[in-house]
Formats: C-alpha cells, sequence, structure tokens
C-alpha cells in the first residue's frame, strides 16, 4: 500500500514537470514509472498464493484508489474533462434553483439523469463544499464501490479470490479507468451501481432463504439508482440480465438432457481446489448449496430484470423521452463511419489522437499495439483454458463473452465515428476481459512462479498492460496534465479560453446568446451564461470554421436570436479535452491555426462589431447587425 | 439499556448507535450551519454509508454479511437513498437547494436504524466485530496519508511554467448613448506598460490615455465620454510598440 502511495507521489512528480512546461523525457519518464509502481507490486502480490481474502480485497481497492488519485491529481482544482463541464452545468442548477430537470445548453440530455447531481447535492448540502470536492468525494466513493463489488462478482463466479483480485486489477487496464471513468460524469457512478446489482444477482442465488429478500431489496434500490443516473448503463444492465436469463434458461433445458456432474464437473470443493487451490468458506458453501439445488426459472433474476425493464421504459417515457434519439444518433454515426472506414477513410489505430489531432509518438502507439496483442493473446487462451463449466453463475459465461467482444471492437477503433463508440464501451465489455486476461496471468505464473524472470515478465506485461490503456484511452497531449493555471511574477493566469468566458459572464452579458467553440462553450455554459448554442447543433461548426459566411447560415443567425459569436483562431478550440491549456510551442505553430478568414468573414458586414480581442480568440457582436 | 428483548445490552446495538449519532449529528451541523470541517467530517458518513448501513441492518437482522458485501451494500444503498429521496423532494416540491435534502436523508437514517435496532432485538441479532488495527498499521496509514496529503497540496498549487505563451484582452462595449466601457485584462508573463487610444470614423483620436501598468492577472476599466452614434476603433497598444496589440470596434 506504501508503493501504490509512493507510486501517485511520483505521477503527481511527473503532472507538476507537466505544469512547468517540461514536455520531455523526464516528466514521461516519472509517469510510466509512478503507474509501474503502483500496479506491478500489486499485481504479483494478487499472483501470489499466500496473501489472505481480505489482503487481496485491500490491495485492489487501494489500487484503484490510487489510480483514481492520478485523476485527482491530473486536475486538482476544477472539472477540467469534456463531460465534466456537462455535469457541473447540472449540478450548478440543482444547486442555483432547487429544481431537477434543468436545461443543459451542452449535453440535453443529461439533465434528465439526475442521480450523480442529487448525490452531489446531498453531499453539498451536508458538508458545506464546493460542487467540485463533493463531486470528487462521490466519484471517488464510486470507485472503491466499483474496485470491491468487482472483486466480489468475480470472486462468487469464478470462486476464486485469488483469480477475482488480479481480474479486478486488470480490469483497471481499460482504456477508460485511468481517467474517464474517474471523471464526474454519470457513468462514474451508474456502472459501479450496476455491478453491484450484478453482485446481488449472484449473491442471492448463493444465499440462504433468509438472506436472499436483502439482497433483492439491495439490488432493486441499485437499480433504481442506475436507472436514475445513466441511460447506457441502464440498457447494459438491462442487456446483461436479458442475456443472463437466456442463458440460465438454456442451461436449464439442457440439465434436463444431461446428468448434473458430467455439466458441472467442478462444482465440488475437491474439483475446485485442484483447479483454483483452496476456496473461500462463501465458495465452498455455495457449491455445497448450489450441488444439490435444481436450477429452474425460479433461480433465474426475471423480478430483477422485470424492475430494470419497467424503470428504464417509465424513466424513458416520463422523464427522458430524448434518449432513444441521443443514444440513435451515436450508434448512427458509429455504423456510418465503419461503413467509410471500410471504404478506405481510417484513422490510425492503437492511439487517443482525435482526427485532426497531432498524431502519437511512435513510442506510445507501439506500447499500445503490443498491449493490444498481449490482451488478444490473453483473451484467446483464457477463452481456451476457462470452458463454460469452469464458472459457478452463467454470468460467467456472459463476461466471457464480453471480453471476447471487446478483442472485436478493437476493429472499430480504425473508424473516426466508431471510435467514440468503441471506446466507451470498453468500460464494460473490459469486466469480461479482465477477468480472462486474468485466468491466463495465473496459467502462466503458476507455471513460472519460482523464476524470478516469470516474474519480472508478468509484472513488466501487467505494466504495459496499463501503459497501453492510458494511450489507447487519453490524448498524450493531455495524459500529463498540461498548464492551466500559471503563477507569474505578479499573479496567476489562465488560458484565453478562460479569459473570454469571464468576460462572457458579466451581468451585462449574461442573458445574451453565444455561439462558440466547444471549448469556450463549456466554460462560458458553467459560468452561469445560459443560452450557449450547444457545439454540435447545426451550423455551429460551420460558422466557426469556414472562411465565409455561407447564405444559409444568415437566416439561423436571425432565428437562434445570436448576440455574439466567439471565434477562435486555434484548432485545438475544437478538442474539448485538450483545448482548455496553455499550449506548449510545439502546437503554437501556423499548421495550428484556422486560415485568417475564418475570424475575417465577418468584416464584410458593416453592423457586426468586434467587441473582444485577446489575440487568438475575437468576439462580434452580431446585435445590430440582426435588427 | 436494552431494547425490546429483556437481557440485551447497548452493545448489541453499538454500530447501530453510532450510526444514528452520526446521523443526528450531521442533521445538527446542517441546521446550525456549523462550520464545513465538522460537516465534512460528519456529512461524509452521514451521506454515503450510514442510511445504507441502517437498512442494510435492518435488512440483514440476524447477522450482516461480511464486512466488504456490507461496505458494498451500505455504500450503494446510501446512494440510492440520496438520489430517491431528492427524486421524491422534487416530486413534492420541496427545493434542494436548501437544507431539505441532508435533512430528509438523516431523518431517513435515523427511522431506518430505529427499524433495524427493533428487528435485531426481536431476532437475536449482533452487531459485526471489526478486527482491531495493529499499530504498526495505524502508522503506516499515517506515513501514506502525509504522502497523499503532500501530493495533492502541491498539485493544486499553481505553478511557473517556461514556454507559455501570455496574452492581453481588450473589450468594449456602450455602457450609455454617452459613454463608453474600454476594458483591458492582462494575463502576460510580466507586468506591461500600456495605453488605450480610441479613434472616430475619420480615424481622428477621439481619446487617449495615459501610460498605464499592469501587472499579470490584473484587469482596468476606463469609461470614455463619446457622444453619438459614431462607430469607434478602440486600440490597445503596448508602450514599447507602435502598432496596435488588441483592436475592437464600438457602434
Amino acid at each position: 500500500m506504501l508503493l501504490g502511495a509512493i507510486g501517485v507521489v511520483v505521477v503527481g512528480q511527473a503532472f507538476l514537470l507537466s505544469r512547468s512546461g517540461q514536455t520531455g523525457a523526464v516528466p514521461q519518464t516519472l509517469y510510466w514509472l509512478g503507474l509501474a509502481v503502483i500496479v506491478a507490486p500489486t499485481a504479483l502480490r494478487l499472483l501470489s498464493l499466500q496473501p489472505s481474502r481480505n489482503e487481496r480485497l485491500m490491495l485492489v481497492t487501494w489500487a484503484g484508489v490510487c489510480l483514481y488519485g492520478i485523476k485527482v491529481l491530473h486536475a486538482p482544482t476544477t472539472f477540467l474533462y469534456a463531460d465534466e463541464f456537462v455535469h457541473q452545468l447540472d449540478a450548478q442548477h440543482i444547486a442555483a434553483t432547487g429544481q431537477l430537470f434543468g436545461p443543459n445548453a451542452l449535453l440535453p440530455i443529461s439533465g434528465h439523469y439526475p442521480g450523480l447531481e442529487i448525490a452531489t447535492q446531498a453531499l453539498r448540502e451536508a458538508t458545506g463544499l464546493s460542487i467540485f470536492t463533493s463531486g470528487m468525494i462521490v466519484v471517488g466513493a464510486a470507485r472503491v464501490l466499483l474496485m470491491v463489488a468487482a472483486f466480489l462478482l468475480f470472486e462468487r463466479i469464478s470462486g476464486s479470490d485469488r483469480l477475482a483480485g488480479l481480474a479486478v486489477l486488470l480490469y483497471g487496464a481499460n482504456p477508460n479507468f485511468l481517467y474517464w471513468s474517474a471523471q464526474y460524469s454519470y457513468e462514474s457512478l451508474a456502472l459501479p451501481l450496476m455491478l453491484v446489482v450484478l453482485l446481488a444477482v449472484v449473491t442471492r442465488d448463493h444465499a440462504p432463504a433468509s438472506q436472499r429478500r436483502g439482497w433483492t431489496v439491495i439490488a432493486v434500490l441499485a437499480t433504481d439508482a442506475v436507472v436514475a443516473t445513466h441511460h447506457l448503463t441502464t440498457f447494459a444492465l438491462l442487456a446483461a440480465l436479458v442475456l443472463t436469463v437466456g442463458l440460465g434458461a438454456m442451461q436449464d433445458r439442457r440439465r434436463k438432457q444431461v446428468p448434473v456432474e458430467r455439466l458441472w464437473p467442478s462444482h465440488t470443493p475437491q474439483a475446485h481446489s485442484a483447479t483454483h487451490g483452496p476456496p473461500s468458506a462463501i465458495a465452498a458453501a455455495g457449491e455445497s448449496r448450489l450441488a444439490g439445488r435444481p436450477r429452474t426459472w425460479r433461480g433465474l433474476p426475471l423480478d430483477l430484470l422485470a424492475v430494470t425493464a419497467a424503470g428504464a421504459v417509465t424513466w424513458t417515457l416520463l422523464a427522458a423521452s430524448g434518449t432513444v434519439g441521443y443514444l440513435g444518433a451515436i450508434f448512427r454515426k458509429a455504423l456510418v463511419s465503419m461503413v467509410t472506414s471500410v471504404h478506405g477513410g481510417g484513422r490510425a489505430p492503437f492511439s487517443a489522437s482525435p482526427p485532426g489531432s497531432l498524431p502519437a509518438p511512435v513510442i506510445e502507439r507501439v506500447l499500445g499495439v503490443l498491449s493490444v496483442l498481449v490482451i488478444v493473446v490473453a483473451v484467446l487462451t483464457a477463452v481456451l483454458k476457462a470452458p463454460r463449466r469452469t464458472w459457478r453463475h452463467n454470468l460467467g459465461q456472459l463476461l466471457v463473452w464480453a471480453g471476447v467482444l471487446f478483442v472485436a471492437t478493437y476493429a472499430l477503433r480504425v473508424a473516426p465515428g466508431a471510435w467514440e463508440t468503441a471506446n466507451r464501451s470498453s468500460e464494460f465489455l473490459f469486466l469480461g476481459a479482465g477477468l480472462l486476461i486474468a485466468i491466463s496471468a495465473i496459467w502462466v505464473a503458476d507455471r513460472t512462479r519460482k523464476h524470478l524472470v516469470g516474474l519480472a515478465i508478468v509484472a513488466v506485461l501487467t505494466w504495459l498492460l496499463f501503459a497501453g490503456g492510458s494511450v489507447l484511452g487519453w490524448q498524450p497531449s493531455v495524459r500529463l496534465a498540461p498548464p492551466v493555471a500559471v503563477r507569474t511574477s505578479a499573479g496567476v493566469i489562465r488560458p484565453q479560453s478562460f479569459a473570454v468566458a469571464d468576460w462572457a459572464a458579466q451581468a451585462e452579458r449574461r442573458h445574451a446568446v453565444f455561439v462558440a467553440d466547444d471549448v469556450s462553450a463549456r466554460l462560458i455554459a458553467v459560468r452561469g451564461v445560459p443560452d450557449v448554442l450547444p457545439p454540435g447543433r447545426k451550423g455551429v461548426p460551420e460558422l466557426l470554421s469556414l472562411t465565409t459566411l455561407p447564405t444559409w447560415l444568415v437566416p439561423l443567425l436571425g432565428r437562434e436570436r445570436v448576440d455574439y459569436v466567439v471565434l477562435d483562431r486555434r484548432l485545438v478550440s475544437a478538442d474539448n479535452l485538450a483545448g482548455y491549456y496553455f499550449q506548449p510551442p510545439a502546437a503554437r505553430g501556423p499548421e495550428s491555426l484556422r486560415p485568417p478568414a475564418v475570424r475575417s468573414k465577418f468584416e464584410r458586414l458593416s453592423a457586426v462589431r468586434r467587441v473582444y480581442d485577446s489575440g487568438d480568440i475575437v468576439v462580434e457582436d452580431l446585435r445590430e447587425w440582426r435588427r | 439499556m436494552t431494547f425490546g428483548s429483556p437481557g440485551r445490552s447497548f452493545g448489541s446495538y453499538s454500530d447501530l448507535v453510532v450510526v444514528a449519532g452520526l446521523a443526528l449529528l450531521a442533521g445538527v451541523a446542517v441546521a446550525v450551519d456549523a462550520p464545513t470541517a465538522l460537516r465534512t467530517a460528519c456529512g461524509v458518513p452521514a451521506i454515503l454509508a450510514a442510511p445504507g448501513y441502517a437498512a442494510v441492518a435492518a435488512l440483514f437482522p440476524r447477522a450482516l454479511p461480511d464486512v466488504w458485501a456490507c461496505l458494498v451494500a451500505s455504500v450503494t444503498v446510501s446512494i440510492a437513498i440520496a438520489i430517491w429521496t431528492g427524486l421524491s423532494l422534487y416530486a413534492l416540491g420541496i427545493s434542494l437547494a436548501g437544507d431539505a435534502l441532508p435533512l430528509a436523508v438523516t431523518a431517513i437514517t435515523l427511522v431506518l436504524a430505529a427499524a433495524a435496532m427493533r428487528l435485531r432485538s426481536t431476532r437475536g441479532g449482533r452487531p459485526p466485530t471489526l478486527p482491531r488495527p495493529a499499530l504498526g498499521h495505524v502508522a503506516l496509514a499515517g506515513v501514506i496519508g502525509i504522502l497523499l496529503v503532500y501530493a495533492v497540496a502541491t498539485a493544486r498549487e499553481p505553478r511557473q511554467a517556461s514556454d507559455v505563451a501570455g496574452y492581453s484582452a481588450l473589450w468594449a462595449t456602450r455602457s450609455s448613448p454617452q459613454a463608453i466601457q474600454v476594458g483591458i485584462r492582462s494575463a502576460e508573463l510580466h507586468p506591461l506598460d500600456f495605453r488605450v487610444e480610441v479613434r472616430a470614423a475619420d480615424g481622428q483620436v477621439a481619446w487617449s490615455s495615459a501610460v498605464f501598468r499592469l501587472l499579470p492577472g490584473q484587469r482596468r476599466t476606463f469609461d470614455v465620454a463619446a457622444a453619438g452614434r459614431g462607430p469607434l476603433d478602440v486600440a490597445l497598444v503596448r508602450a514599447d510598440e507602435s502598432k496596435p496589440y488588441r483592436r475592437v470596434a464600438v457602434s
């Protein structure tokens, strides 16, 4: 645990150097070293047969907390990730008005899933802390929940605390774990709650009758919390329960034809010990109960499936009718992009650099490719080594499918529009991949346990998986916390987007309608300006990037009653992850700027005035022109 | 002290008494607007753990699940209670922007703790036994705590940075039919001297400021008399340069 804390401090030092403007090898080395110090010793200890169940649980929980600590150190004073602004806006609305389901200029659908914001508001009112700090605490609690719930789930499914511990740690190697899943966003809370529902499903299946009702109530409460928190997780939970019921029903039908011993040969403590080492007391008790218990429809989570389906449908109809359209648009975009890619329009795979940005360094792309290779080999090895009968619950089979599906999603990463879909699905599907990789790791470790070289290989591979996950999940330009608040000889300065947002939020402009690039729009919106056209709104990208003002855009500006247009000549202003920071010299060249005509196109309109100028950013006042 | 069944001592409910006491303390701290440190110390467990623990104790009156499962269940149910209490208050037309939400959660916790005590007394349950941490573990936790506090404290401090491009922002707006307001905000890396020029449409200088110095992070505004509705050009000029540094216009 001390090593984990040291690893966090080392990564923190890398961030400090990066905030000081250093972009060379030293901060990079410190970052990868700190990550290694957190995960490699933990993996080695978890692979060992010595630790108790409690120690394993503490190790994986602590590793999860330390990895969350990296995110906290990455943005320690304010929300800086794209989705965080969206939810900050919702939380601010609740704090200011006391009302739910308020408008959200950045992502309208998010206001209809207020679970995270309500929990934040409860904590904020109870403690007097800021929205930022309260939100970080809620997400931190969710991270602990995720680690422990995943461990218990894997343990109950596999009967092995050793496998469970390693699987949960390796789940942390998924591309989104380090930053994306740790941000203040609805999925960061909903995913752990979903795992608790699945844990309750498995636990009550093995629990004595007196405890089943309790776990059912917990599952129902957690399900309802998921439904009120995040759309995609609700549908993922629904899918998991449908497949669990379906698998269970198929197994029941087969069970009628085949003797139990042939299908479940490992369902005795003796057989289990031979495969995984000594089972825990809970696991052994579960085995004995399961062995003598006929599996019928009554053992399937039909009640929870019904609760989830009813909750999802009711919530979608009554509170969040735009959900289907919102999710449909995302999946449609992914599909179209995949088709385009098939016809030759792809992007560089295995890096998180967005389209149009500088490509990731070669070493990072090598890391990404190597980690993908390790994952593919490990997943396929485990699929061959872990036939269905190993699992003590049919959720295990479902996780195997999820792991295989995760490998398949690598194909989506070559399509620009589908990259997001592949990336966003990884925190769900990697639950299975983590389990399968852990099976392979144990298989390898058990054959090399006494060899230092073998242990070193395992340690390096674990680090490689985490490093590869970091490479795949987050842009290289912002992985190391670039400067966002710089101390000068006389005060602290922030980048230009912050300055224009402060200007926009002054009382005389607070009720004006703004059009701004993705970065400025988020900063303006969270400063209390309610009318910022969403960056994705039809016409907005064209208005901000074209060198001329198309005639079809003119009536749009009038219809939307646009008062001010914020024009940022920097291309990075469209990058809602990297655009908030001071840009390094390498990213300030002419190639990083839009053509001058993009900003000068309003000069031809005599009644339009440029009322703000900070060098890269100008603001055009359209009010008189509209009149 | 006995609850329900004769012979049941305080020790049989010690965990629930602690939970109820914590919730009560958090509720009082909210009601009297106690200092943030006290409210935080009570409020975080009172919102994120206490209601769930009381509920779990009521759901499993004879024997709680093992400590890890209990942790998961407590945090989950606590979050679910906070969410659904918020939704219920909203449905009842009660604002979430005041003390109502934490106080409602406190009330729910107290009711659940009382129900759990009652159920435990009738079903003969016991509180969980927590292992006593060894002195070495406490010391290790202290060292880890110091390391993490150091990491967070240093991360929160703004740093000096090389190769950062400073800038200054200029804006102008008509504050009345007779006047305009000109604003300058410096985000340069060093103190800089500026002056402001306001020119009429014919190019004549209508108003010019004296040279003034702005420190990084400082801002300054000028109210300039400008009768009539002619368009005016406003320029910010650095004292060490002749060309305008920033340029805006006012109708």
